[in-house]
Order: structure tokens, then C-alpha cells, then sequence
């Protein structure tokens, strides 16, 4: 039986006007994510696989090529749609985490589920619970400077989570915390991954913490996606 | 719409000194919209009392022409002296008004009210000379209160009262000459009569020497004709709806009455509704740029608050929150700091009514429900605009662009 990735990008070029010069960030990037797979992209600051990664999230637009996820076109989404398949089936996690400074761990998570259809109470016991499975339930309250990196990080993974995504997008996710927060970070994600036969995309400039359990590795170099080096079959 | 709400309140909560400031702003001009409104009002009412008491009030009549057959041949000729006796106004032989004409002038748009008044002069019963007598229509104001004598101008004994027929008030001076007190008796014609009260009216279009009521007049007037007339008036008394109408309400008065006909009115309602105008006009103009400079300071608040909560933006459209999530949330805040601002404004501004000196407030006019609610909608509406206006910002914002910065 054939598979049918979750994400398709095919030909993805981008490029920049700066100063009136155009700096072309991608060249024509190809890219099928499958359920169930961890991709790792590698590449050096500025090569652009912070490009690549928005523009795989709908954030941001390619100048020309193609994005399905799971068979529907992005350039066929009105905005409000994007927000909508963002907010339902993407999970972001940012390398710097971007968790709203003035906002509690719980309404940080809590916010991911809005236009959810839940009730207030229904959206906090799901953010409850998955704070609690993040060993977080005695942080409920505290804002994000009253948090430790690492658990900053785990709130970041929760509000990327509680919509229970069939893409994770994870800039870096493991770079700011040392490495046995790393690997519990690593287990709740792949173990999220393989549970749900969800996948994620996670794009790295150094060493990936993970980086061994990745199902294929690419690295971008001055805007193209080398192919993929198939670690599992 | 529940959860703009609740994370709008949850902004305002957690970012007290900007919510302050922008609550300020609206309070400020919920305040000065209540207050100008008020004293504008108040003032407003002062000076119409002003212009009512001298100048929103006039007396119409015809003076009788010599052309021969066109008038009603009411003037007492036959008797006594006809040259000094009969019905005046203005020291002029007057024709006769009917009822009919009065009707019309008070059925008139510019016109609050208007009375038959009769004016007839008499010789005197005291010696040489003649008394102008005046029969008030004692139970309209208008009669009674700017146009002849009001109850106030009494300096001594009780103002007549309708059916006190035997009763007369004379004025002060016409007392002072004659040596007349509050109980003479004063003869007219062959009727005597009782002096109920003294009186010093300031300069009336109506003014007369003896005021009595209409009815005791015309009876009086009956005894004087060599022939019958029927409740005779020669003049009426008219009060405009105001000042800024009373030149409308004289052009209707003259067109009723016809084009021979006289009006005699003060003339400081013209320069006074200039003063009115002036005044209103800059107090309006004060309150129009106090409000814009308070609603542009909030509006500016606001979209500085977009600017500094960029990077939550970018965050809340990264994670899915859309165009409609944002500007919800934006315009809720909007109309919370509006709606709180202004009502507060309009409480501030009712004890400051309250409190301050009746110097300052000229009297204090009460603040009507009407008030009110514009000095709250007033800043609601402009919250809605200063919401939109940052909301807008915010959504124009290219979500890729500020995730690119952070």
C-alpha cells in the first residue's frame, strides 16, 4: 500500500529583497514527511532552514512551488483556513521557546486551544493534564521567568501538543537545555511521534540530540536541500 | 467573543499602568463631554432666562389709519374727549385684534404662547391728564409675566389674581404722584376700585399706569363706547419659543395681524443671541478638541501597547490564533478601557457637578440620562475606533516577519 506523506513540498524556492538585491534563501527544496518519521535538517545559521521551516508551518509563503499537507494545497488556504490547520494539526516548537512573558504556564498552553469548541473549563483540565505529564502541575501558576529554561522548554512542547498535531515542527528543541533534559524532552516527543503516528520535522545548526533516531537527515547549504540520507528503511 | 473578553481583561489586568493610562484618557473625555454638555447647558439656560425675561417676548397690535372704512370704528369718539380717550398702545390709536388672530399666533411654531391684552387709555379722575389702563389675561403667563407685570415687580401688597375684578395695581410712580397706597380706592370712569398692589415693572412693551384683569377692563371699556363691542383686545402678547426664534415668531406675528400692523419688542435679543452664539459655539469648539486630543492620546496608547505586544502577536498567529482572534481580542480591549473610562468620566463629572461652587457652574444643571449616555457612548465609539485602527496594525502585521526579528 502506497504512503501518503502528511506533508509534500515540491520545488520550494524563496528569496529576499534586501537593500534592492535579492538574496535567494531556498532554491527549488523538495520534501515528503510520512507519518511516523523524524526528519532532521541540518545546516549552518542563515543557510535557511528557518525559511524552510515556516514556510513548511504556513507561515510564510514560497515565491513559487508547491505545499500539500495531506493532499490540500497552502496556496489553496484562505488565511483564516491556515490559521485553522496551524492551530489544529502543526505543532510549533521555537528554539527560544516564545512563551508569552506575561502569561502563566497554564494560559501559555491554554491559549493553543482557542476557537477549540471547549469549554473554559474543558480547555484548563486538558492543560492541566498535559502540564501534569510534563511534571509541571506544581507550575501551573508561575510565569515564564519564574520557570526554569528547562521547564520553560516543556511548556513550549505542551502548548505545541495539547491540539495533538499530526506535524510537530521543532526549531532546535533540545539546544538551550543540557543533555539529560534533552533526552526526557527527546522521549516525550518521539514517543508522541510513534504513538500517534504523527511526524516531525526538526531543524538543527549543530548536533541534534536525537539526531540517532532520525528516520532521514537532510542538510541545507546556501539555500538547497541535499537529499536525504535514509537511516531507516 | 468570550474569549476576546477574557484574554482582554487578562492584558488590561497584567499591564496595569498602560491600562490606567489609557483608561485616563477615555475618563477624561467622558468627563469633559458630561461637563461641557452640563455647564454649556446650564449657561445656555441662563442667558434664555435672561433673553426671556427681556427679550423673547413682544407686543403685536394696529394702530388705527385714517383711511376711511377700513378699520373697525371701535375708538370711543363720542365720548368724554374723544381726542384723549379710547383703546392705545404705544401712545397710538389702536384698531381692534380678534380672537381668531390670536388663535393663529399661537398655533405659530415659533410662538410658546400668546394673550389677548387690552390697552385702553382713560382720563383721569384726579384732575387733568390721562392714566393708560392694562387688562392682563391673568391666567397665561405670557400676560402676566415678561410683557406686562410679573408677580416679582410686586413692591407692595398681593398680585391680582383672575376674578379679583374689583382689584387694580398700580405702579410706583403713577402711586408716588397720586399719593396711592396698597387699599385706596381709585375711581375709573364712574367704577370704583381697590388698590390690591404696588407695582414696579422694569421697561414693558405693555406697560401701563393701572393693571387690572381683562375682564374687569372690558367692562370698564363698555361703559366708556357710545357703541357695544364684544371683548374688545387691542393688543396680544406673545412669547417666542427663544430667543434664536423670536425674529421668526415677530415675522408671524406681523403676518397675522396684517401688513399695517406694529411690533414692539426689545431689541437686545439680537445682540444677545450673537453672545449665546459666540458662547456656545467656543464652548463647542473647546469640547470637540479636548475629546479628539484625548481619543488621538488613547488611540495612540494603543497602538503603541500593538507595537510593544508585536512579538506576542507573531507568537499567538504562529501557533494558529487568527486575523479575527487578534482584532477580537484588540476591539475587546478597546471597549472595556472605553466603556470604563467613560463611565467613569461621567461619574467623575457628576460630583464634580456636585461639588463644585454654583459660581463656577453657573447654578449646576442637573445631568440628564441623555448626557450620560453620550459621555459614554462618545469615548465607546471612539475606543471602537482607536481598537480598530491598532487592530488593523496588528493584522497587518506579516506574522513571518516577526518571528524573523525574534
Amino acid at each position: 500500500m502506497e504512503r501518503v506523506p502528511i506533508l509534500k513540498c515540491s520545488n520550494i524556492t524563496k528569496s529576499f529583497r534586501v537593500r534592492g538585491k535579492t538574496i535567494r534563501v531556498l532554491h527549488g527544496a523538495e520534501l515528503d514527511v510520512y507519518p511516523g518519521e523524524l526528519i532532521v535538517i541540518k545546516g549552518r545559521s542563515g543557510e535557511g532552514k528557518s525559511v524552510l521551516q515556516w514556510i513548511l508551518s504556513g507561515i510564510d509563503t514560497p515565491d513559487s512551488g508547491e505545499i500539500l499537507f495531506e493532499g490540500v494545497s497552502y496556496s489553496k488556504l484562505s488565511g483564516e483556513e491556515m490559521s485553522t490547520l496551524r492551530r489544529e494539526r502543526i505543532g510549533l516548537i521555537f528554539q527560544n521557546f516564545n512563551l508569552i512573558e506575561s502569561w502563566t504556564a497554564m494560559e501559555n498552553v491554554e491559549s493553543a486551544l482557542l476557537n477549540s469548541g471547549l469549554s473554559p473549563e474543558e480547555k484548563r483540565e486538558k492543560a492541566v493534564s498535559i502540564l501534569e505529564k510534563m511534571d509541571l502541575g506544581h507550575r501551573l501558576d508561575n510565569l515564564p521567568v519564574e520557570l526554569s529554561v528547562g521547564q520553560q522548554q516543556r511548556v513550549a512542547i505542551a502548548r505545541a501538543l495539547i491540539n495533538e498535531p499530526s506535524l510537530i515542527i521543532a526549531d532546535e528543541p533540545t539546544g538551550s537545555v543540557d543533555d539529560e533534559t534533552a533526552g526526557e524532552m527527546l522521549t516525550i516527543l518521539l514517543s508522541y511521534v510513534k504513538d500517534r503516528n504523527s511526524a516531525m520535522v526538526v531543524t538543527t545548526h549543530g548536533h541534534f540530540t536525537g539526531e540517532h533516531l532520525a528516520d532521514r537527515i537532510y542538510s541545507i547549504k546556501e539555500g538547497r536541500l541535499y537529499s536525504a540520507t535514509q537511516v531507516q528503511a | 467573543m468570550h474569549d476576546a473578553f477574557k484574554y482582554a481583561w487578562r492584558e488590561i489586568r497584567r499591564r496595569k499602568q498602560r491600562s490606567a493610562g489609557t483608561v485616563l484618557s477615555y475618563l477624561t473625555a467622558g468627563a469633559i463631554i458630561v461637563l461641557a454638555v452640563s455647564l454649556s447647558g446650564t449657561t445656555r439656560d441662563n442667558t434664555q432666562q435672561v433673553l426671556w425675561d427681556i427679550g423673547a417676548h413682544t407686543v403685536g397690535y394696529i394702530p388705527r389709519l385714517t383711511i376711511e372704512g377700513c378699520c373697525i370704528q371701535t375708538y370711543a369718539t363720542d365720548l368724554y374727549d374723544p381726542d384723549r380717550e379710547g383703546f392705545i398702545a404705544n401712545n397710538a390709536p389702536t384698531n381692534l385684534i380678534v380672537d381668531e388672530q390670536i388663535e393663529m399666533i399661537r398655533q405659530s411654531a415659533n410662538v410658546a404662547d400668546a394673550a389677548p391684552y387690552l390697552m385702553f387709555r382713560i382720563r383721569s379722575s384726579m384732575g387733568t391728564g390721562e392714566w393708560v389702563l392694562g387688562g392682563i389675561d391673568l391666567t397665561r403667563p405670557v400676560a402676566h409675566a415678561a410683557t406686562v407685570v410679573a408677580g416679582s415687580q410686586v413692591v407692595e401688597g398681593e398680585f391680582i389674581e383672575p376674578g379679583d375684578d374689583g382689584l387694580v395695581m398700580v405702579e410706583q410712580e403713577f402711586a408716588g404722584a397720586y399719593n396711592l397706597g396698597v387699599g385706596s380706592e381709585l375711581v375709573l370712569g364712574d367704577i370704583n376700585y381697590k388698590i390690591a398692589a404696588i407695582v414696579n415693572p422694569p421697561l414693558r412693551p405693555g406697560k401701563a399706569n393701572i393693571y387690572m384683569s381683562l375682564p374687569a377692563l372690558r367692562e370698564l371699556v363698555a361703559t366708556r363706547l357710545d357703541e357695544a363691542v364684544e371683548d374688545p383686545t387691542n393688543a396680544v402678547l406673545v412669547e417666542s419659543v427663544g430667543a434664536q426664534y423670536h425674529e421668526a415668531a415677530m415675522a408671524d406675528v406681523s403676518n397675522i395681524l396684517g401688513q399695517s400692523s406694529r411690533i414692539s419688542s426689545f431689541g437686545c435679543w439680537r445682540p444677545g443671541i450673537t453672545v449665546m452664539g459666540i458662547t456656545a459655539n467656543t464652548a463647542w469648539t473647546i469640547t470637540a478638541v479636548v475629546i479628539i486630543c484625548m481619543l488621538l492620546i488613547a488611540m495612540k496608547i494603543q497602538i503603541a501597547s500593538v507595537v510593544q505586544r508585536r512579538f506576542e502577536m507573531g507568537v499567538l498567529k504562529a501557533i494558529g490564533w487568527s486575523d479575527g482572534n487578534i482584532l477580537s481580542q484588540l476591539m475587546a480591549e478597546s471597549l472595556i478601557y472605553s466603556f470604563a473610562g467613560g463611565a467613569a468620566g461621567v461619574l467623575v463629572a457628576f460630583i464634580a457637578l456636585q461639588v463644585l461652587p454654583a459660581e463656577l457652574t453657573g447654578g449646576g444643571q442637573a445631568v440628564t440620562p441623555l448626557v450620560m449616555v453620550a459621555g459614554v457612548l462618545l469615548p465607546v465609539t471612539g475606543g471602537l475606533v482607536a481598537g480598530l485602527a491598532s487592530s488593523l496594525r496588528a493584522v497587518r502585521m506579516r506574522t513571518a516577519d516577526i518571528i524573523r526579528t525574534i
